[in-house]
């Protein structure tokens, strides 16, 4: 029999070892935990500077004065979006070249290629107008007249002429002043550009009768609406 | 079973034998520990955190260049200051144009970003050394203006 102080002597030992390894393995629980945490962390930052970049920039160049969607600055024009696609856009912007993105303007989606699903979104509000083409056939006399008054402002017209034989259109006038003249008559197609800040009064000076449908008038009212523009890139 | 003697010298030197026994597991386990965390987890880490820096200095750079470029109607020199970090990952690094596209230049990587800019930019050009002051210059020549990556004075 072994007496009970030799016992306990090598209790003390023992105790004394295991704490070591219970503080080791603590050590390296802890470093473990710090190693997973940062790798977590690194990974939550691994986020896309570049795909918010790409998105700040190219929706910056949209609605830019001279972007291919843009009317002037931050307004889209309509006809403009429908005619848009992805091709082009990633052509003109090469920092899209190898992203999947969607470009949309309040709920409608302008150009997408792929499905940008966890990507970044940059949204900027504009002006989106759109201009359709209204014509006219009114009754006009060539002795000046109380002439027509459009309906809506416009930023440009476009005149039809058409005139019967024995019947000269010289002149047109807009608000009093002179557009389009030519002593021998006028004929054909003409573009005029007017001021789009002020109700048009249109009248035509020359000699004989002017039955209906003899002047067409054409003019292009816009219609202006608020519109979230969103870029998404996820790369 | 032994002599009581023998047992007696035995326990004289379990003190001794015990703590030189935890003083060398301890050092051997601090030695594995760091020879593990500096040759491997914490360079990794620097790199991937170094690359990531570089991501973003770039990002931010080619974002800053882009803003630097005026509409087409103003007739005027640009300069601008960009801030970028003078070292990543304790070295200085390079960031050029290259074919309309912003390079990152770092001995340990190399990252490039196509520049998004109006059409009006005419030619992208120039370098940036990170220890001089990066500034962006927008000049008008004729059809449109020029960028340019230059040093201004670091002050």
């Amino acid at each position: 029999m072994t007496p009970p102080g030799a016992d306990r002597d090598r209790d003390r030992g023992q105790a004394n070892l295991l704490a070591i390894g219970l503080a080791v393995l603590a050590l390296t629980a802890a470093l473990g935990l710090g190693t997973f945490l940062a790798e977590t962390a690194l990974d939550g930052e691994r986020r896309a500077a570049g795909e918010r970049a790409t998105a700040v920039a190219v929706s910056g160049r949209l609605v830019a004065a001279d972007g291919p969607l843009a009317e002037r600055r931050t307004v889209l024009d309509a006809s403009a979006l429908d005619a848009a696609d992805a091709e082009s856009l990633a052509e003109r912007y090469p920092a899209l070249a190898d992203a999947e993105f969607r470009v949309t303007v309040g709920d409608r989606v302008v150009a997408e290629r792929g499905d940008p699903i966890d990507g970044t979104t940059v949204r900027r509000i504009v002006t989106v107008r759109e201009t359709e083409s209204r014509t006219l056939t009114p009754e006009l006399s060539t002795d000046g007249g109380p002439g027509v008054t459009l309906p809506r402002r416009t930023d440009r017209v476009r005149l039809r002429i058409e005139p019967p034989p024995n019947t000269t259109v010289r002149t047109v006038r807009v608000d009093g002043r002179v557009v389009l003249h030519d002593p021998s008559g006028l004929n054909g197609t003409h573009e005029v550009p007017v001021s789009r800040l002020e109700t048009l009064r249109l009248s035509v000076d020359g000699e004989g009768r002017l039955p209906a449908g003899s002047i067409a008038v054409t003019y292009f009212p816009a219609t202006d609406r608020k519109a979230e523009l969103e870029v998404t890139v996820d790369a | 079973m032994r002599s009581p003697r023998l047992r007696d010298d035995q326990r004289g030197l379990t003190p001794v034998v015990s703590k030189a026994l935890g003083v060398s597991l301890l050092l051997l386990y601090v030695g594995v520990l760091s020879t593990a965390l500096y040759g491997g987890v914490v360079p990794d880490y620097r790199d991937a955190a170094g690359e990531e820096l570089g991501e973003r200095t770039l990002a931010g750079a080619s974002l800053a260049v882009g803003d630097a470029v005026p509409p087409n109607a103003t007739d005027a020199t640009v300069e601008r200051r960009v801030d970028i970090p003078r070292t990543i990952r304790g070295s200085t690094y390079e960031i050029r144009v290259e074919n309309r596209s912003l390079v990152l230049d770092h001995p340990r990587f190399t990252r490039r970003r196509p520049l998004t800019l109006p059409e009006h930019v005419v030619s992208v050009s120039g370098s940036w050394t990170s220890t001089e002051e990066p500034v962006v210059r927008v000049d008008r020549v004729a059809g449109g203006v020029t960028v340019r990556l230059v040093a201004g004075d670091r002050s």
